[in-house]
């Protein structure tokens, strides 16, 4: 339950802070909620990586929504996409790897600490 | 830039809402000042002062096309290496545009603009506007392609302003041939260049009629002396260094009628400017308004003020002149060091300039271009069949001088003689400039500054060791101009302006077939309507297969016209010439036209084109004989040694030729996917940095040749009639593209189906502002700081 909440809570800094900031902070923002919230190695992969997932997809879509799609056409032509729908999946997959990545780093950050912490007490 | 937040999505704009926010405040501004968009986001500039109108002018055409304006300025000066990367074609190019001399003359330009204080205002404002917009962007804020290509825009100038004038210069002073005339002459002599490459134009229609008084210029030919042509043993042959020439297939028409052939009795004017066509467009559409001046038309995005358009009095548009003002000439160096070079017997010694050619993730490449008094030495250690040569070129775009101020003039013009005046600025590339007036006076008038040549000069290469620079210009006075004619209408679609009465030389390229489809059309017009001009805009009628299929079928052999070809045969012979997007017929007989040019001139052209549709290419260093002379000759039964093929054992003959290129039309339409002309030609809008997924294909008739030029790369950039019904004009107008130059937008290109489909739409130029603001617009107020 609590890593859900944490993967909750990625997914609503995240939108509010990429509103102002780049979107790197993402990373920062999985990598602290990790610390806090991941207790073991799989939640903070399975989580950050489909919290971030979900949020970039939505972000895609709901920016090429209120563009009529007309920038997603283009950019999957560029880009030799057979479909347009496969672009923001594309976007939110490279998201969600670096979710993954940033929240696992998170956890074995905590993970380190908690050893320390363990062998001097 | 896959990242949603500030990857490429945000370039995604919401097609109802504008792109830029509704209060801007900005410290340049000297008043308050508010920017209408319509719904195609043309802006409607209201301004309280000159200095307001033009920085409001560049800080919106660079909201809409900075990528564009700057893209186009960087290539003109020789530096898409520094932005693309280290590929040998981008070097290549870097360094003929530098060689070229396009820099050289942006910075003639820029001087004399400088010591005039009144264009050197109207440039710096227009600077100051563009450079505000830019600084109001933060880097991930800059345009889609800087983004994809990775670099940042620069700070706009005056001299990148003078650069775009060199850039259209450049593409519009391209067609001269010196060198691969020269080739032709050295090789097959002069007697056999002038049969072959006639340029009679005693059956055409110039562009103005001889003045029955005769012409004013009192020219004494006899003080000329005859040019030297080049040495027969100076042949040059493969020249496989040269750069591609741009191709043939830009053009123009522009007419106007007085009120004795117009319904409402006053006159009527259209032009459609033909140019590459791409995305972003290379015209921006708008409307500049202070208490003085109200004007409204299109503009290259990068100069200030409207270059084709109308104001409360006047209307105007231009068509290409075509002539010659670029020579080139051999130089003779003293030795290796190249510090000096032949003059009149002695040595004389030249300049240098050493270009840095910059390249993304390498080294800087050098290259030093020496100049003589004629021009830069653009081809230098050039090889050669006759050894290693060099040229120098003279260029008339080279020289200073202030268009812009012309079109400053021509917005504020109210009549003919303010027209007048307002051409005196205008050097180059020379124009064909029809003019109407709200008074009921027409006029046209090809306005450049030309040098006045000796019979031949300029068609060859000369000789670089006792050729002086031109000193001596045509004088304003004798340039040819038509002014309320009796015939009641002028006219120009890139034919020679006059007949061989004119006392000057006219050298240039010149075209042959939509001029005298428009004149005919315009003699028989009586009570005129923009309807009628719409139509003749969409004249689709293919005087060239008009004037020959006949004959060229009449060659044909009867078994190639029989039997499962006969389908075929009976197409084009039933064919009405008209080239509809639909025509079958259009397509054979382009097919069998050019089967037929390429094996005529096998010599000079190839026998393939690349990748390409064009219908032939010049092998480097030869010119082959235009299509209307090579059809003169064919109806004259003129005989020649290029009919027969190189290679074969027979002599061909013309009948051969024919038929070998009817077989190769009928095997060729087995290949096509749809024998339909528009989708065979498949009109390609393409991207400025060649990205096919920015580009469209669209499936339309007409043709190069044709009054709707609209070929397969090439045509109308820009179409507009203007009514002068009751002393008010009313435009209409449309250009195959949108105002922004956003890949992101739908104004991208969203005039292109009303262009293609062929709409038009009102060109709205009230003087009162309120209107604007009843709720159809988009407003954005300007405040100064």
């Amino acid at each position: 339950m609590k890593a859900l909440f944490g993967g909750i809570l990625i997914f609503i800094f995240g939108w509010i802070l990429q509103m102002f900031l780049p979107w790197w902070t993402i990373a920062i923002v999985c990598f602290l909620i990790a610390i806090a919230f991941f207790e073991k190695a799989k939640y903070a992969i399975l989580l950050g990586f489909f919290s971030v997932f979900a949020l970039w997809l939505l972000l895609a879509f709901y920016k090429s929504y209120q563009n009529d799609f007309i920038l997603l056409e283009r950019m999957s032509a560029l880009l030799g996409l057979s479909s347009k729908w496969l672009l923001p999946f594309l976007s939110a997959f490279i998201g969600g790897l670096l979710g993954a990545l940033s929240s696992l780093s998170g956890y074995y950050l905590q993970n380190i600490n908690e050893k320390k912490a363990r062998k001097f007490s | 830039m896959l990242n949603p937040s500030t990857g490429f999505y945000q370039f995604g704009e919401n097609p109802s809402e504008l792109h830029l926010p509704e209060n801007i405040v900005l410290s340049e501004l000297e008043d308050e000042a508010s920017v209408y968009f319509d719904e195609r986001r043309i802006p409607h500039i209201f301004a309280k002062n000159e200095h307001d109108l033009y920085f409001l002018q560049g800080y919106v055409v660079a909201s809409l096309r900075l990528w564009q304006m700057e893209f186009q300025v960087l290539a003109a000066e020789g530096r898409i290496a520094e932005i693309l990367g280290n590929e040998e074609k981008f070097i290549a190019f870097d360094k003929n545009q530098r060689r070229m001399g396009l820099s050289y003359g942006a910075k003639n330009k820029l001087d004399l603009i400088n010591s005039d204080p009144f264009s050197k205002n109207l440039l710096e404002s227009y600077t100051a506007g563009v450079n505000a917009y830019i600084s109001s962007l933060s880097s991930t804020d800059y345009p889609l392609e800087y983004q994809l290509i990775g670099y940042q825009p620069e700070e706009w100038s005056a001299y990148k302003t003078t650069l775009l004038l060199m850039n259209m210069s450049n593409v519009l002073t391209s067609t001269e041939y010196d060198i691969e005339n020269s080739n032709f002459l050295s090789l097959y002599g002069k007697e056999l260049f002038d049969s072959l490459y006639n340029d009679d134009n005693s059956k055409l229609e110039p562009i103005v009629e001889s003045p029955a008084e005769g012409w004013k210029a009192a020219l004494n030919r006899d003080s000329l002396e005859i040019i030297t042509l080049p040495n027969p043993a100076n042949t040059l042959l493969e020249l496989s260094t040269l750069q591609d020439k741009p191709d043939v297939q830009i053009g123009s028409n522009n007419w106007a009628v007085s009120g004795e052939k117009t319904a409402s009795g006053f006159p009527l004017l259209a032009n459609d400017p033909h140019l590459k066509l791409s995305f972003p467009s290379v015209w921006i559409e708008m409307h500049l308004n202070t208490p003085d001046l109200n004007t409204y038309g299109v503009v290259f995005p990068g100069a200030p003020g409207i270059v084709i358009g109308f104001n409360d009095y006047i209307g105007w548009g231009v068509t290409n002149a075509g002539r010659d003002v670029k020579d080139w000439y051999e130089i003779e160096f003293k030795d290796e060091q190249k510090d000096f070079y032949k003059w009149e017997g002695a040595w004389r010694a030249c300049t240098k300039e050493i270009e840095e050619i910059k390249i993304k993730g390498m080294p800087s490449v050098f290259d030093t271009v020496i100049y003589t008094h004629l021009g830069p030495v653009c081809l230098e250690n050039f090889e050669t069949q006759a050894g290693t040569k060099n040229f120098a070129l003279q260029w008339m775009a080279h020289q200073a001088s202030e268009e812009y101020k012309t079109f400053y003039l021509l917005n504020r013009a109210k009549n003919f003689d303010d027209y007048i005046a307002a051409l005196r600025y205008y050097s180059c590339p020379a124009q064909n400039f029809v003019f109407a007036c709200v008074n009921g006076d027409i006029a046209i008038r090809q306005q450049g500054k030309f040098p006045i040549l000796e019979k031949d000069e300029g068609k060859f290469y000369m000789d670089g060791s006792s050729h002086e620079a031109w000193t001596e210009y045509i004088p304003f006075e004798d340039i040819p101009m038509m002014y309320n004619p009796s015939r009641n209408f002028v006219s120009s679609a890139n034919q020679i302006v006059a007949d061989s009465s004119y006392p000057y030389y006219l050298n240039g390229v010149f075209e042959y077939y939509r001029n005298r489809v428009i004149n005919e059309e315009l003699r028989k017009l009586q009570k005129a309507t923009v309807e009628d001009f719409k139509n003749l805009q969409f004249n689709n009628y293919n005087l060239m297969a008009a004037e020959n299929l006949d004959l060229m079928l009449a060659y044909v052999n009867p078994d190639l016209k029989e039997g499962e070809h006969a389908e075929v045969y009976e197409s084009l012979k039933s064919w009405d010439f008209l080239n509809e997007a639909n025509s079958l017929a259009a397509t054979y007989f382009q097919l069998f036209s050019e089967s037929y040019y390429t094996l005529l001139w096998d010599e000079f052209v190839e026998a393939e084109v690349p990748g390409g549709w064009d219908p032939y290419k010049w092998k480097k260093g030869w010119k082959a004989p235009g299509e209307y002379q090579t059809f003169q000759l064919l109806q004259d039964s003129v005989q020649h040694i290029f009919i027969d093929i190189q290679g074969t054992e027979e002599i061909e003959t013309n009948g051969d030729l024919l038929n070998l290129a009817y077989q190769e039309m009928l095997s060729k339409l087995t290949k096509i996917e749809s024998q339909e002309w528009g989708k065979y030609k498949n009109t390609l809008i393409e991207h400025l940095a060649m990205i096919p997924a920015f580009s469209t294909n669209l499936d339309l008739g007409g043709n190069y040749k044709i009054v709707n030029a609209t070929g397969k790369f090439h045509g109308p950039s820009w179409r507009m009639i203007l009514d002068f019904d009751g002393g008010k004009i009313k435009g209409i107008g449309v250009y195959p593209g949108g105002q922004s130059g956003n890949p992101g937008s739908k104004y991208y290109d969203n005039m292109v189906q009303e262009w293609a489909t062929g709409d038009y739409h009102e060109l709205l130029y009230s003087t009162d502002e309120a209107s604007y603001q009843d709720g159809n617009f988009y407003q954005v107020n300007f405040k100064k700081r």
